[in-house]
């Protein structure tokens, strides 16, 4: 690891994604890069990730969120993302952009709460909240928020 | 520059949205907070202190799926020419307006520099009058 990546999280104000960082899982490397942040309340970062696939680029998934660390999970708030269709990404793809992320959290899982959608049948509408590994839910902690 | 912000079309690239206004002094805590804002179909006031060009801003805004919308004080308010249209006199406009007299003849007379809320409301005196004497009136 080349940074400390999101690993430094003890509490929901100490986010620390700074990192340039491959992440590889089967057939895919994703990179992460952390654009901007912002600390003065919940932490609020601009970061994209930069997908390939058997050594040929996909594209760049662009993410803004808020994020907290809430017992082991990495939970992204009100957040959006553009560039790289998921259709382009398919389920291994969006898996292995889930886990880059999970594991420069040092995170065991991550919850998305989107923010209201800005495209689609129901822009305005926020959409369910999506956990990946979906089904667990046990790895909250009970007393952190 | 203070703008509204609204929606005008889907916004495809959020993420660009919220680069634009922080790269034109937004905090990304207010830039992130305004897109979540303007998805949800409210108008936004912000202000973004380091805006180069306007007219760009507003471009690139459009390209994004949204209306910017320019808000500041009528620059230019000749209160002599409002009050010659309504065809009253200073005392009678300053009755009517619920003013000081003194305060209408400062103003006309250039003896005090109109504030910005004072040009907002002889600018809503000159196009609504009927909405300052519904709130002057007592009954």
């Amino acid at each position: 690891m080349a940074a400390e990546g999101l690993r430094n999280m003890s509490d929901e104000n100490n986010v620390d994604i700074a990192t340039l960082e491959a992440y590889r899982y089967k057939d895919w490397a994703i990179s992460l890069t952390i654009e901007d942040d912002e600390f003065f309340g919940p932490p609020t970062f601009v970061f994209y990730l930069d997908v390939t696939k058997n050594g040929v680029p996909l594209g760049r998934l662009d993410v803004v969120a808020n994020l907290e660390v809430r017992g082991r999970e990495l939970w992204m708030l009100e957040a959006h993302v553009h560039g790289l269709h998921k259709g382009k990404l398919g389920r291994e793809g969006l898996n292995a952009v889930a886990r880059a992320i999970m594991e420069d959290a040092g995170a065991e899982a991550i919850v998305i709460e989107g923010g209201a959608r800005t495209t689609g049948a129901r822009p305005g509408h926020t959409p369910q909240r999506f956990r990946y590994p979906s089904g667990s839910g046990a790895v909250t902690g009970s007393g952190d928020h | 520059m203070a703008l509204v912000l609204s929606l005008e079309a889907a916004i495809t690239e959020p993420v660009n949205l919220v680069r634009l206004l922080v790269r034109n002094g937004m905090s990304l805590r207010k830039a992130h907070d305004a897109l979540n804002r303007v998805a949800q179909g409210v108008g936004v006031p912000v202000e973004l202190p380091t805006v180069a060009d306007a007219d760009t801003l507003l471009a690139d805004l459009r390209g994004l799926g949204v209306r910017g919308s320019r808000r500041e004080p009528p620059q230019v308010v000749d209160l002599k020419s409002i009050r010659d249209r309504q065809r009253l006199t200073q005392q009678e406009f300053a009755v009517k307006y619920g003013l000081e007299l003194a305060t209408v003849r400062n103003w006309e007379q250039d003896r005090t520099k109109l504030s910005g809320p004072a040009k907002i409301l002889l600018g809503v005196i000159e196009r609504h009058p009927e909405m300052v004497e519904e709130v002057v009136e007592v009954c």
